[in-house]
């Protein structure tokens, strides 16, 4: 059984004050996504409509096709909708231009990416502080917290390993250190298993159970229903609407992961 | 994003394919590099003729006989058309132009005299110039010893001459040549005074006449025009040299002198190339050797200019071929916050990275390369701090110019489209 699995650690990361589970951080409306591509504008999202819960954890699933990586592009600030009302933590993702979608993107997603899209040039540290360069914050304190939230994922020790000099379960625990540096409202995974043997994919997923009991938001894209299962919540889908939501009676439960600890992958 | 994270990434960015980097500069860093040659060259050409101007005395306006020893039978026959019209330069003239007008405060009248001058059996290679009391003070010379012509010299044409020290050094290889004596056209000369070497010298600057300065033997003007050998149609005097009165304008000095001697020697219906005189300031001189300095600096900024579009070419191509292998990189940043000034600022800033170092690195060449001509040609070169900004601002510009494109491209891409390139 999972005890105090996301408790126990060095530095805990506090959720946003005057918010308890309940309040809606995606709220979404009849959102549509058409491409204009050379052989004829092609209906991606045809109007889907769902709302996720702080402290929620929910997995969209889908096959391939079926609109979920459009989606989660229009949840991740990549690219606006065609139609429709996408408020993420209360802002109206619509009305905003290129340069306030980055903002966006920096302060309230932290996204995730099945091939961890880590930069090889740079440490980690500097790889999970990268969010905060364009945050404006000072040197130090990027670096301080960037630290932290390494900490937090067992890597405490490997701070200037370079992304090649780890493994695959390790890099994509920096990437979640990198998603979390910011504090964002919504942590936003794409397949993050999909690269990883299943110990460390289980291993992931017991990650993101912990940070989902310290309170983060967290939606998964995958097109495991296994994946998917870890979960509270699958919104199914299906050539670019919502077939149905399903609520999942008793989530899977991946191995006790002690945030803060040495990653046993690390051995 | 702050400069130090900027400078950073630029530098990682570089760090990743530094021998493309390195080969991407060469363009720059030979252009600035001749930036750097081009204007310490010309500076120090400029320096040079400003120094021999001061030798020569920049208050002062030259007339001046066309040369009838010219080897040219077209000149000869001028000569010849001009004869029927005026007697050429005479001492007269000059004189009567000085007190005709209140513009100059002193005129030293020069005759050449092409004659042997012997040391005992061996040849003097010097020019007998037959001059008065008061050139000393129109040329602002000095003496090293002894002392100038005076006026009784003059009066009595007496057989003195003042020799100048690159003569001494030679001839008589002595402390002192005063008392010491020449035969000049077979006649002895009493020397009675050395002058000071002038200025360090170029074969560029014969215009200036300052090579001939320093071999220069002179004797009193009436000795010249009374005891030496005076050729048929030669002018009495060759040259005036007319010094204009401090705080007046050299230039209407130049026009008055003009007009009166296009009436003394009536050409007024004959054109500038066709008179038997010319009338030259000073620093006309310096003018037409700008002039020709002009050429050399046009084919060297011509070169620079193609060299730093080369490179600026070499930094376009590099940089797109670093922006199209760092689209993933391009979508990491802009998923995590980046805005396309950022990525535009980002990639930017490593063109200037390499038009900076290149910069630097083409002043370090420039200057080598302006110690190297400085050592192997003997020209004189200058580098004012103004020449190596203006050469890295020029690499700078080029990294602007060059630079944005690239970064303009990286800044556009589809985040999304960044993120899938493998």
């Amino acid at each position: 059984m999972i005890e105090n699995g996301g408790l126990d650690m060095p530095r805990p990361i506090p959720l946003p004050d005057g918010h308890g589970a309940g309040d809606a951080v995606i709220e979404i409306r009849d959102i549509e996504k058409i491409y204009q591509l050379e052989g004829g504008p092609v209906h991606a999202l045809k109007g889907i409509s769902f709302t996720v819960r702080r402290g929620e954890f929910v997995s969209i699933m889908g096959q391939s096709g079926s609109g979920k990586s459009t989606l989660l592009h229009v949840l991740g600030c990549l690219h606006k909708a065609s139609t429709g009302t996408f408020l993420l933590d209360g802002v109206d993702i619509a009305a905003l231009d290129d340069e306030q979608l980055s903002r966006i993107r920096n302060e309230k997603v932290g996204m995730v990416f099945q091939k961890f899209n880590l930069l090889s040039q740079e440490d980690i540290v500097h790889n999970v502080a990268l969010p905060l360069v364009y945050a404006h914050v000072p040197r130090h304190a990027r670096l301080d917290l960037a630290r932290g939230a390494l900490e937090l994922m067992g890597l405490g020790d490997r701070l200037h390993h370079k992304p090649t000099e780890i493994s695959g379960g390790q890099s994509q625990r920096v990437a979640i250190a990198r998603a979390l540096v910011t504090e964002p409202a919504l942590i936003l995974a794409d397949e993050p298993t999909g690269n990883l043997d299943s110990r460390t994919g289980e291993e992931i997923m017991g990650v993101f159970q912990a940070l989902h009991r310290m309170g983060r938001t967290i939606v998964q894209v995958t097109h495991d229903r296994e994946k998917a299962e870890y979960s509270q919540r699958i919104v199914h889908l299906k050539d670019g609407l919502i077939e149905k939501v399903e609520t999942v009676e008793r989530p899977r439960q991946a191995p006790i992961v002690q945030l803060g600890a040495k990653a046993k992958s690390l051995n | 994003m702050d400069f130090l994270s900027v400078l950073r990434i630029g530098l990682q960015g570089l760090a990743v394919h530094k021998v493309r980097a390195a080969l991407s500069m060469l363009g720059i860093i030979f252009g600035v590099a001749s930036v750097v040659a081009v204007i310490s060259v010309s500076e120090g050409a400029r320096g040079e003729v400003l120094k021999q101007l001061a030798a020569l005395g920049a208050n002062n306006v030259i007339v001046r006989g066309i040369d009838w020893r010219a080897d040219n039978t077209v000149a000869r026959e001028k000569k010849k058309t001009a004869r029927l019209r005026s007697d050429g330069l005479t001492v007269r003239e000059a004189d009567a132009v000085v007190s005709a007008c209140d513009l100059f405060i002193a005129h030293a009248p020069m005759r050449k005299v092409f004659v042997p001058v012997r040391r005992g059996e061996a040849t003097v290679s010097g020019d007998v110039v037959g001059t008065t009391p008061p050139f000393l003070q129109v040329m602002n010379f000095s003496l090293r010893e002894g002392r100038w012509l005076n006026e009784a010299d003059e009066t009595v044409s007496r057989r003195v001459c003042v020799i100048e020290d690159a003569i001494r050094q030679e001839v008589f290889k002595t402390a002192s040549a005063v008392g010491e004596s020449l035969v000049i056209d077979q006649e002895p000369y009493v020397i009675v005074g050395v002058l000071e070497s002038k200025v360090a010298t170029d074969e560029k600057y014969d215009k200036a006449d300052i090579k001939a300065l320093n071999r220069r033997i002179y004797i009193p003007l009436s000795a010249a025009l009374l005891r030496t050998t005076r050729e048929p149609l030669s002018d009495e005097v060759h040259e005036v040299k007319f010094q204009v009165k401090p705080g007046l304008d050299i230039y209407s000095a130049e026009a008055y002198l003009s007009r009166f001697y296009e009436t003394a020697h009536r050409m007024e219906n004959v054109s500038k190339e066709n008179r038997d005189y010319q009338v030259l300031v000073a620093q006309d001189l310096l003018k037409q050797v700008e002039e020709s300095q002009k050429i050399f600096n046009i084919v060297m900024l011509c070169s620079a200019g193609i060299s730093l579009l080369v490179g600026g070419i070499g930094i376009m191509n590099i940089m797109l071929a670093n922006v199209t292998e760092r689209r993933r990189e391009v979508g990491i940043r802009r998923a995590v916050g980046a805005t396309q000034p950022d990525i535009l600022k980002q990639f930017l800033f490593e063109s200037l990275i390499i038009c900076t170092l290149g910069g630097v690195a083409g002043c370090i060449l420039g200057v080598a390369f302006t110690f190297a001509v400085e050592h192997w040609t003997n020209w004189s070169t200058s580098l004012p701090w103004w020449g190596m900004f203006a050469a890295v601002g020029v690499s700078l510009l080029d990294g602007v110019c060059f630079g944005t494109f690239p970064a303009w491209k990286a800044a556009k891409l589809d985040p999304i489209e960044a993120l899938r390139y493998e």
